[in-house]
Formats: C-alpha cells, sequence, structure tokens
C-alpha cells in the first residue's frame, strides 16, 4: 500500500469546480419524484409511468388503461400510478428532501474504488478527493444530511421499484390462476358430458348405474375442482386489485389467457456486470460505507479540522487472478489517517469496503442464479409449446380418428380431452414459470437481496394441473 | 420307398436347363420369378431358383399338363412351382418379412415365405417324393412343420425335438416320401408362437394318386388367421392371447378378399385350415355342403351328414363340398365379430340414446365430434368411407354390393355361382343379376300399424327383489 499526495497548486483547482456546484441546491417539486418514476419506468420497461401531474389528467390515464383487458406492462404502469402506499412514500421522500435543503452542501468527496486485471496481476485502486473548501464553509453536519437524503432516494426507488415487480408477478397470478380455473370449467364440461351421456344410457339400461355413478363422481369432482381454482383465481384478482389501488373489482378486466412467449430469449453477455451497475442495494451498500467514513470523519473534524482536499490513493497489487475486471466507482467521504485514531478508522473504513464487497458478490450470485433460471424457464416453455403442446394436438386428432373407427367410446374420447387440458394446464404452469423468472431477473438486476431469493427457486410442478385421469 | 418312379409326372422336363424349366412355370402359373442373383448364387449348389409372389389377388390354378392332377385355387394366393431333380419334387421356401396386403388401404408387416403371407400352397401328389429346401431370410431361428403330414420323426420340423433350427442364412432340406393326400398346412414350430403371430403358415395339397378319385370342378383352399394390429400401426401385436381384431381369409379381408367363382351345377370343394388361436365356424348360404375331408384325410360317404356350417376348430383342417346353385352366396365365419375390421369391444351400446345435446357439448371441447350410434352400427357402413380414421386402418364395417353397403369385414367373402361362367374362369364375373321377382322387394301399400311395446323398466324393482333388505336405493 502507497499513499500519494497530491501537489498544493492542484488542490486549488477542486475547491472552485466544488464551490461552484455547491450553490445550486434547491427543493425539488416532487422530493425527485419524477426521476425516480422515470427510473422505475425504465427499468421496469414500461413508457407509462410518467405520472400525470393534475387528478383529472391521472384519472383520464387510469380510465384508459382500465378500458381494455389489461396487459402486464400496463399491470405496472397502472400500479405506478394508483398503488395507494406510492404518496406515503413520495411524501416521505420530501420529508427528507426539505431537510437535506435545510443542511444544503457542496459536492461530496469523491472516491473511486477499481478494480483491475492485467494478465495474472490484480491492481486495486481507491481515490479520495474532498471538497475541503465545502467542508470549512457549510456547516458541519451538512454532508451527513446529504447522504440521509441520497438513501432516503434509493430507498424510495427500491420500494417503487419492488411495487412495480409486486404487480407484474401479481398479474402474472392472477391471469394465470384464472386461466386455470377456464381450463378447470373446460375440464368440468367434458365430465358433466359423460356424465349426461351415462345418465342416459343408464335410464335406458344400457349400462349400469354403477358405471353411471363412476362417470357422474367424476363430474362432482370436477366441480371440486374447479370451485379450487376459481377460489385461487379470485384470490390472486384481489391481490392484484389492491396493487392496482382499484376498489371496484369490476372496473378490472384481464385477458383470459397469458401473453405469449417472446421470440427472441434475453440474452446478456455480462449479466453480473449488468446486475452491478444497476443494483440498488449496491448502490446503497456504497452509500453505507460511504456514510460510515462520512461519521468517522465527523468526529474527527473536532480534532483535524484541517483536512483538505487530498486525493488518497491505494493500491493493492496482488497475485491472485481475477476472471474479469470490476469497476465500482463510490462516492465516499475522506477521512484522514490522523495520528490518534488511525488505525481504528482504518479498520472501520475496511470493514465497510467489506461490506460492500460482500453485496456485489451476492448480487453477482443472485444475477447468475436468476439468469439461470430465466434460460431454463425459457427452454421449458418452448418445450411445452414447441414439443409437448404439439404432440397433445396429435394425440388428440388421432383419438378422435379412433373414435370415428368405433374402435373407443365417448367416454375414451371425453378421458383423453382431459388429459389434453391436464397437459396444456402443465404447459401454462411453464409459461407461467417463464413470466415470473422473466420478472424476477428483471427485479434481480435492479434490486435488494432479500427481495427475490425466496422466489428463486422453480415453482412447483403443476404436471397433473386440475385434471385428473 | 423314395426310389420307386413318380407315376404322375410333373409338366417340367427335368433334362432342360433350369431357365426352360422356369418358362414352364411361367406359363402356367404366370408368376415372375424374383431374386435373380440370390437363384443363381444357390443353384450352384443344387438349390432351387427362389419364386417370389406379391400382388395379393388369386393366382389361377397350376395346372400340370399332363392333367396329372387337379390343381387347387388358393384364395388370394398362389401355388409354389417346383423342379423334378432325379424323380423327386423339389420345392423352395424362403421365410422372410414381407408386407402384405390385407386389403386396400390397408398394410401389415409381416413374416411370411416367398414373398407373402401366407406362405404359397405346395402342391403335390399322393407317393410323391418331395425335398423342400428352407431358407431362413429371418432375423431369428425358425423351422417348418409339416402339420398332417405323415412322415419320418425327424423331417417333422420341430425345433430341437426333430432337428436343430435354422439359423438365419441357413438352408434346411426336408425330405420325405408323401404318404396320403388330403390337405394339410406348414408352419414354423421355432418361436412359434410369435411366428405364427406375424403371419407364418401355409397349405401343403396333397392330390389323389387317381385324379378321378374325390374330384371336383373347383378346388379352393385358404387358412383362417387372426392377427392384432393397433389402428395406426402395420405389424401385429405378436404378444396377443385372445384379443385380435383382423380375423383373415389368407391374410386377407373383407372387402380385399376375391370372391370364389364357380359354374351352375359345378361340384365345388372349398378346403379350409385355422391357424388362429380360436374355432370359426365357416358359414355358406344357399347351399347344403358335405365335409367330405378332415385333418385325418377323407370321409366315407356313410359318414357325411348334410350342413350349412362346420366348425373349423385350432389346427383342423376341413374341406367341403356342394353342387353350385346360381347366385351371389355368403361365405364367412358365423362369429360375428369375426366379420368385423377392428373396432373397439368395450363401447356402451348407444342405442336410444338422444345425442343431439350431447354432441353439442362435447363439439366444444373436440371439434368435429359426431355421435354415433343412436339407432345402431349400421349406419358405420355407409359412413366407413367418409369418416376419417387412423392411418392404415380399414373401416370396422364396408364394403358395397349392388343393392347399398354390405357393411361387412374380416372373414367375409363371396360366393359367385353363374349359369355360364365359363370352366376353369376364375375372374370375377360381377354382381349377380337376379331372375325377375326374385329379389326381397319394399312394400308400397299402406303400413301396417305400429305397436311397441312399453320399455321394460331397468329401476327400482328388480333392485328391491334381489336385495330385499335395502331400505333406500337412492
Amino acid at each position: 500500500m502507497k499513499s500519494v499526495f497530491p501537489l498544493p497548486f492542484r488542490v486549488v483547482g477542486f475547491i472552485i469546480i466544488a464551490s461552484a456546484l455547491s450553490g445550486c441546491a434547491s427543493l425539488s417539486k416532487h422530493g425527485d419524484e419524477a426521476s425516480i418514476r422515470q427510473q422505475v419506468a425504465t427499468y421496469a420497461g414500461t413508457e407509462q409511468a410518467v405520472v400525470p401531474s393534475t387528478a383529472d389528467a391521472r384519472a383520464t390515464t387510469r380510465d384508459a388503461l382500465l378500458a381494455k383487458p389489461l396487459s402486464m406492462d400496463d399491470a405496472v404502469a397502472l400500479a405506478l400510478l394508483n398503488n395507494p402506499t406510492l404518496p406515503g412514500m413520495f411524501a416521505e421522500l420530501r420529508i427528507s428532501e426539505a431537510e437535506f435543503i435545510a443542511a444544503s452542501r457542496p459536492r461530496n468527496p469523491r472516491i473511486t474504488l477499481g478494480r483491475l486485471t492485467q494478465a495474472d496481476v490484480t491492481e486495486t485502486d481507491r481515490s479520495v478527493m474532498v471538497d475541503v473548501l465545502g467542508l470549512l464553509a457549510l456547516p458541519i453536519r451538512a454532508p451527513f444530511a446529504t447522504q440521509q437524503y441520497k438513501s432516503a432516494q434509493l430507498q424510495t426507488t427500491q420500494s417503487v421499484l419492488v411495487l412495480a415487480h409486486d404487480a407484474r408477478l401479481a398479474y402474472i397470478d392472477a391471469v394465470a390462476s384464472a386461466q386455470r380455473a377456464s381450463y378447470a370449467q373446460a375440464v368440468q364440461d367434458a365430465a358433466e358430458a359423460g356424465r349426461d351421456l351415462a345418465q342416459s344410457l343408464a335410464k335406458l339400461g344400457n349400462i349400469s348405474q354403477l358405471d353411471a355413478a363412476r362417470e357422474r363422481v367424476f363430474y362432482e369432482e370436477a366441480i371440486a375442482q374447479r370451485n379450487r381454482a376459481e377460489l385461487v383465481a379470485q384470490v390472486a384478482r384481489e391481490q392484484l386489485l389492491r396493487i392496482l389501488g382499484i376498489s371496484d373489482s369490476t372496473t378490472l378486466q384481464l385477458p383470459t389467457s397469458l401473453p405469449v412467449m417472446p421470440a427472441q430469449s434475453r440474452d446478456f453477455r455480462n449479466v453480473e456486470q449488468l446486475a452491478l451497475n444497476q443494483r440498488i442495494d449496491v448502490q446503497q451498500a456504497t452509500l453505507a460505507a460511504e456514510t460510515t467514513a462520512r461519521a468517522l470523519k465527523f468526529t474527527k473534524t473536532t480534532h483535524f479540522i484541517n483536512v483538505l482536499d487530498v486525493g488518497l490513493q491505494r493500491n493493492n497489487f496482488t497475485n491472485q487472478p481475477r476472471q474479469s475486471g470490476v469497476e465500482v466507482s463510490l462516492e465516499l467521504p475522506l477521512f484522514d489517517g490522523g495520528r490518534i485514531r488511525v488505525a481504528q478508522a482504518d479498520a472501520i473504513y475496511q470493514r465497510a469496503l467489506a461490506h460492500v464487497a460482500e453485496v456485489a458478490i451476492n448480487a453477482r450470485s443472485e444475477a447468475r442464479l436468476a439468469y439461470v433460471r430465466y434460460q431454463g424457464a425459457w427452454t421449458l416453455a418452448q418445450h411445452y409449446r414447441d414439443v409437448i403442446a404439439p404432440l397433445q394436438r396429435q394425440i388428440a386428432n388421432e383419438t378422435l380418428l379412433r373414435f370415428n373407427g368405433m374402435l373407443i367410446s365417448t367416454f375414451e374420447l371425453l378421458a383423453q380431452t382431459r388429459q389434453q387440458i391436464a397437459s396444456t394446464d402443465a404447459g401454462l404452469a411453464a409459461l407461467e414459470d417463464f413470466w415470473k423468472a422473466d420478472t424476477l431477473l428483471t427485479g434481480v438486476l435492479q434490486g435488494k437481496s432479500n427481495l427475490q431469493s425466496a422466489q428463486l427457486e422453480p415453482s412447483t410442478s403443476r404436471q397433473e394441473g386440475t385434471a385428473r385421469e | 420307398m423314395s426310389d420307386k418312379p413318380i407315376k404322375n409326372n410333373p409338366p417340367v422336363n427335368n433334362n432342360l436347363p433350369v431357365n426352360s424349366q422356369r418358362r414352364n412355370f411361367l406359363l402356367t402359373t404366370g408368376i415372375a420369378a424374383l431374386g435373380a442373383g440370390f437363384a443363381a448364387s444357390v443353384q450352384a449348389s443344387g438349390v432351387p431358383e427362389l419364386v417370389r409372389q406379391q400382388q395379393p389377388n388369386t393366382r389361377k390354378p397350376q395346372v400340370p399338363i399332363d392333367g396329372a392332377y387337379n390343381p387347387v385355387v388358393t384364395l388370394n394366393g398362389w401355388t409354389l412351382p417346383y423342379r423334378m431333380n432325379s424323380g423327386v419334387k423339389e420345392f423352395h421356401l424362403v421365410a422372410e418379412p414381407v408386407l402384405r396386403e390385407l386389403a386396400p388401404g390397408m398394410v401389415a408387416n409381416m413374416w411370411g415365405y416367398n414373398g407373402q403371407s401366407p406362405g404359397p400352397t405346395i402342391e403335390c401328389v399322393e407317393g410323391d417324393r418331395v425335398r423342400i429346401f428352407v431358407t431362413n431370410q429371418l432375423p431369428e431361428e425358425t423351422s417348418v412343420h409339416w402339420h398332417g403330414m405323415v412322415l419320418p420323426s425327424g423331417m417333422d420340423g420341430v425345433s430341437g425335438l426333430s432337428q436343430p433350427s435354422i439359423k438365419p442364412g441357413e438352408t434346411f432340406v426336408y425330405e420325405y416320401t408323401i404318404q396320403r393326400s388330403g390337405t394339410f398346412m406348414y408352419h414354423p414350430h421355432a418361436d412359434e408362437m410369435v411366428q405364427m403371430a406375424m403371419g407364418m403358415m401355409g397349405a401343403f395339397i396333397v392330390h389323389p394318386k387317381d385324379p378321378t378319385f374325390m374330384r371336383v370342378d373347383r378346388d379352393y383352399v385358404f387358412l383362417l388367421s387372426a392377427y392384432d394390429i393397433d389402428p395406426g400401426s402395420a405389424t401385429p401385436r405378436v404378444t396377443e392371447m385372445t384379443d385380435f381384431n383382423i380375423w383373415t381369409f389368407n391374410s386377407r379381408v373383407f372387402p380385399g378378399l376375391d370372391p370364389l367363382v364357380a359354374t351352375t351345377g359345378e361340384t365345388v370343394r372349398i378346403r379350409v385350415g385355422n391357424l388362429s388361436m380360436t374355432n370359426h365356424p365357416i358359414h355358406l348360404h344357399g347351399h347344403s355342403f358335405e365335409v367330405t375331408g378332415t385333418d385325418g384325410g377323407w370321409v366315407p360317404d356313410s359318414a357325411r351328414w348334410p350342413e350349412v356350417t362346420t366348425d373349423v376348430a385350432v389346427g383342423q383342417m376341413r374341406a367341403i363340398e356342394f353342387t353350385a346353385v346360381a347366385g351371389d352366396w355368403s361365405l364367412h365365419c358365423h362369429k360375428s365379430h369375426h366379420t368385423m375390421n377392428a373396432m373397439g369391444h368395450k363401447l356402451p351400446t348407444m342405442i336410444g340414446v338422444k345425442q343431439d345435446a350431447l354432441a353439442e357439448k362435447i363439439s366444444k371441447l373436440v371439434p368435429d365430434y359426431m355421435g354415433m350410434g343412436e339407432t345402431g352400427m349400421g349406419d358405420m357402413g355407409d359412413m366407413g368411407g367418409m369418416m376419417p380414421l387412423p392411418d392404415n386402418t380399414l373401416p370396422m364395417m364396408t364394403g358395397d354390393g349392388p343393392f347399398g353397403a354390405i357393411g361387412m369385414g374380416g372373414m367375409f367373402t363371396v360366393l359367385k355361382v353363374r349359369d355360364h361362367q365359363p370352366k376353369n374362369d376364375y375372374s370375377d364375373p360381377g354382381w349377380y343379376k337376379n331372375p325377375h321377382g326374385t329379389v326381397a322387394w319394399l312394400h308400397k301399400g299402406p303400413a301396417p300399424a305400429t305397436e311397441r311395446a312399453a320399455p321394460a323398466s331397468t329401476t327400482g324393482n328388480d333392485l328391491k327383489v334381489r336385495k330385499p333388505t335395502a331400505h333406500d336405493h337412492h
């Protein structure tokens, strides 16, 4: 490790720039609400997240969204428009902003952490730049407020993102479970036809009451299955309604089926890099490290107020090979080595950095896992769509041919129909799984680690679906 | 005994080159010799040329030029040519996989002999010395058992018991002197269940030394066999024991079976051998016949009685004889399921069930669904050609006659007797022209009053009678 202290005349330049920037802080109109919404909209892939400013315009947009069966993107848009917890979130943010403005400060000191790989040598660079003039000119606790506001901003962004993802997952659940209920209805219809036929046959004495009862119990069980599926669908729909902030259930129209798979799967070259670039938890960890350092500095300034705008660079050379170089830029406050608590402060700072590293490692792992999960779900759904579904159609056609030839009975034909519906149901489960994996991948590339990890497990198999043989 | 000269010499001059002998066969039977390369290679070792037949229609009888015997006509089959070699009749059977058209619209992957299942009929004369070369082109061992024949034990063809199995690629020789005339069969006796389920069998006819003995004007032969070919497939399921769906005369089903043809007043013999796994009551319309031959030989006059149906049990042969009466007469197995092609046997009886509302309900789930059987299954005969069926599957009941759908399948064909059918002409004379006033006619007067009995009750009473202790049946 080595430290490099820049020459005094270079420090002067930084002071001037920092001073110029620091005077600009003022209260935003909506507590940065618009920029957060836009950011979430970009992340969530929906274009309609820009919230109209007036209540009337908001109502118009909402009515337009509700006028037709809601698409998946529109569900997200509607949630961002209408979700009842959003106003509270943004109000919270405005409170933070007000506090920040009160303690408005020039730009933060800046630390750049770089890790570069050259051949088999890894070089870690950390450079720290502090606006000394700003520190001298403004209240001592101002940087603290800056970080708090930044943290609040990130927290709000994160919450809105979670909301967008929850809306999407709830939408998938609601549509798929309604679709499943319609399959259960089809199974019931098939069973009903079988019951009717059996009743007619028994009435004429062509089959026994025993056989008729068997067909009937089939039907009655199909009713039970359908009831169950409808209840599940109602629960899912209610959850969606809640996220969308809709109180009158009748105003919401959902399509009868999940969207088909996109023509191409999402192909990421470096999904881990993407996660590190985008994830809010990485940003939050960075900010936490910054806050820690800032706190150290805050306590020290009572003793070391002459800390100036300095650049600190540490170069760590190791011989441990890395697969790829990852650069993380961090804005951190500088603390000076000082004389009394150098060792402790250094350890605290190292701990903060270690936390950033830990978050980054987890983020990378989750990104990998979510991507694998996404690719697996894609392959599976594609297999159902391109292989199993056509086979089931072929079986259905061939079965009908056998019925035509009086090789099988109507009952066997109906049994095959039920089986085909069950298989369609398994295909639906695969498609549902795909859309969830898609949503989770998006989330993992942006979100907080503890959000999706539980949902990263592939959903339980629905091979048998709601229909029985 | 094999050295004594054969009295009834065949139409083949043994001194002629092989090709000339073959030309004789071609002249008399119209049979094409195939696999010339194979034949050429085996002739060097003294094996007769291999002759194959792949057309499924009935071939003309192989008439001996010298009139030494009256040949048979094999229904949808043919007779294997032979050559004479130093007084011995030499035949060459090759056991091999074959494609057999069961009827137009359905082809089966089978095993047979010389290009077909069943194999060609072997014809010879009582007292003949025969030498039968059997080449195995199957993927597994085989053997040939000469069913009903009196012969040395070592010629009986039971794998392991009377001889080693014929391994794939090997040729075995069976040689013996024919002891008695009559109707016989040949089939494998190695992995017999599989090989017979695949169609390996053939008729073996021994004519009397005296061509005037038991002489008839037309002499037909066919074997009864059954297969289980799942609709949509083409290969028999060899493990089936009872539930067969293809019931054949000579591996052929109606409407693919040719008619049996005769001239009014002729004496006609039909020989039937049963190599299926159940008995078949063979029934002929419009005649009464006598069984003149059984497995063991000819039946003395005193032991015959007139009948219209004779049961041919498993492994049996029967020869029936009658005087032909003009008309189109059904000839069929009287087990009615055996005159059907593949069909379901677990279908509920739909008679009387109104299906309109049901069909509407079902067609929502199964487009193209059509309710059937409400009035019976007779309309299937009409619909046979129209409803799409699985690949390679025949309608369960089909075939058209001069008055409409015949609605049959399986073991069913027609004996066509005509006043002016030329002697020895086996071609199909078309439908019978019934003399005026001899066809059932539609009554055109006022319809008789319809009286129907009330349908029997199926609820309540019966249950109570049988279970008097039951308090409540619902």
